[in-house]
């Protein structure tokens, strides 16, 4: 399965329960996609918003049925890859780690901490070695077209931030909600950073839009981090969020010109003839144009 | 299989190789349990102990079988909820990352930092998803009952009691520890009084020195009044000034002469100087320049081992 789109821009949208699709999505099909990593969180949904091809999928399947822990990340964003999908925004509900930062703002952040365990993070391996660089884990340009379009929009927009990445499932003890604000963590969040590394390793433009739900535990005034106050700050930002996807389209570029559709290049260190066919054959999509 | 129990209280134990039952235990029985996580580490000894049902785990397995990363945590505490257990008790063996708590020190711990890699931390998934909250990952009822514990088993072991006291008002001391609005100076200093201390044992106060803060020659009558009637030695901690801190640390004189205050009112006075001030690596000072005001109070309240006693 190959894209259908007519070479013009897809963006993908990888939303939380409340983002399976959008308001005046047009020709919309749900696509079922199969990859060497296994089965994504749930079909896809295709479909055009004003000229643009939109593909969503809904992190947690729908009715949230997959942990954190149990996202497959790798087949999600394979999937989009071979949906054709080239710029990936990423919706997520974080908590916030610092006091500007209140419930209801829009983060669009331009770094990551890492403290997950338990989840596989690329698709290289089994004969095939690459090291790509994170130095910049997000696609500057995408996230400024998200930025300006947030803005416009009239949100409380904070334009860069540190997003701290953690297993989870249950939240940061207060301990370590205090730890990650000495460490410069703005946000944190279950998510993100695997989405992330994947799409930078399979070249998609990659831009997280996270919506502040909380103030974890660190902040005594404000009172600790429960889940039905995150779903209900999520409930009503679905519709801001909906809104800044749809503009921050008219602030892209048509062609990529950033580093992010060239970001192997120079990553597979294997051998060529030493590649194993198997992985040859199933990673083709990603390493075919290298070899 | 549901508990066996009266409907009363059953405690969970879980423990290290030394601590499979109890002294005492009466009608013990082994019972395995079978979860839908697989085996806990070992069958479960059940007993009455003075009219209260106890359930015993040996964390590791008797022999000390399981690795830390192979302990199955999941089927562990489920077997314990099998049980009917609604209270457990986890003894543990740790490590100090702190001068004042030293070899034989008992810690009742009120947070946890995570830097373990390989284990299944959660009962759900498959199917369900759940988030809860971990802010304050211990019972504080459960460990008010512990420390109340603390109180018997100094009658019968030979443990050294410190603890952190850091101002002689409710108003400071609450400022630089929360836990004082809990169980406040005069309830703290009290349930001291009643400790049956064995011979030659002094109980340590903890003292960190803020300057200007706590080290008045007011301070120092209010002090002594405060320890009247409790053996005891006192450990004055200058404090360690950092980035982002507003407390500042007293000058040598300073807090020399808040020492002799103290000693000429009769006084064991000790001055524990931090180590490693001149790199910045003393007690609490390994963080970035983007500390708060509330994380170091929060500091000054965890450098030390704190037991708040009291009803």
């Amino acid at each position: 399965m190959v894209s259908e789109g007519n070479g013009a821009m897809i963006v993908g949208v990888i939303g939380g329960s409340g983002l399976y699709r959008m308001k005046g999505l047009e020709k919309v099909r749900e696509v079922r996609v199969e990859t060497p990593f296994g089965r994504p969180s749930d079909v896809y949904v295709r479909g055009i918003l004003e000229g643009t091809e939109f593909v969503f999928l809904p992190r947690h399947g729908r009715g949230h049925r997959w942990l954190p822990t149990e996202v497959n990340f790798r087949a999600n964003i394979f999937g989009m890859k071979k949906l054709g999908v080239e710029r990936i925004i990423s919706v997520s509900a974080v908590g916030s780690l610092r006091e500007e930062i209140a419930p209801g703002d829009v983060v669009i952040p331009d770094q990551f901490i890492d403290r997950t365990t338990q989840r596989p993070s690329t698709f290289f391996g089994q004969g095939v070695v690459a090291h790509i660089s994170m130095a910049d884990p997000f696609c500057a340009v995408l996230c400024g077209g998200l930025v300006r379009a947030a803005q416009a929009t009239g949100a409380e927009v904070h334009a860069k931030g540190t997003y701290l990445c953690m297993e989870g499932p249950q939240f940061s003890t207060r301990a370590e909600s205090l730890l990650y604000r000495r460490w410069g963590a703005d946000v944190i969040g279950m998510t993100n950073l695997q989405e992330a590394k994947l799409a930078r390793e399979a070249e998609i433009c990659f831009a997280t839009m996270a919506l502040a739900t909380d103030y974890d535990c660190w902040n005594r005034t404000a009172g600790d981090v429960e889940i039905e106050q995150v779903l209900a700050v999520l409930r009503e930002n679905v519709e801001l969020a909906q809104r800044i996807i749809r503009r921050a389209v008219d602030y892209l570029p048509a062609k990529r010109s950033c580093g992010c559709a060239s970001a192997l290049k120079d990553g597979i260190i294997t051998e060529r003839k030493k590649i194993p066919a198997k992985a040859r054959k199933e990673l083709k999509l990603l390493i075919g144009k290298y070899l």
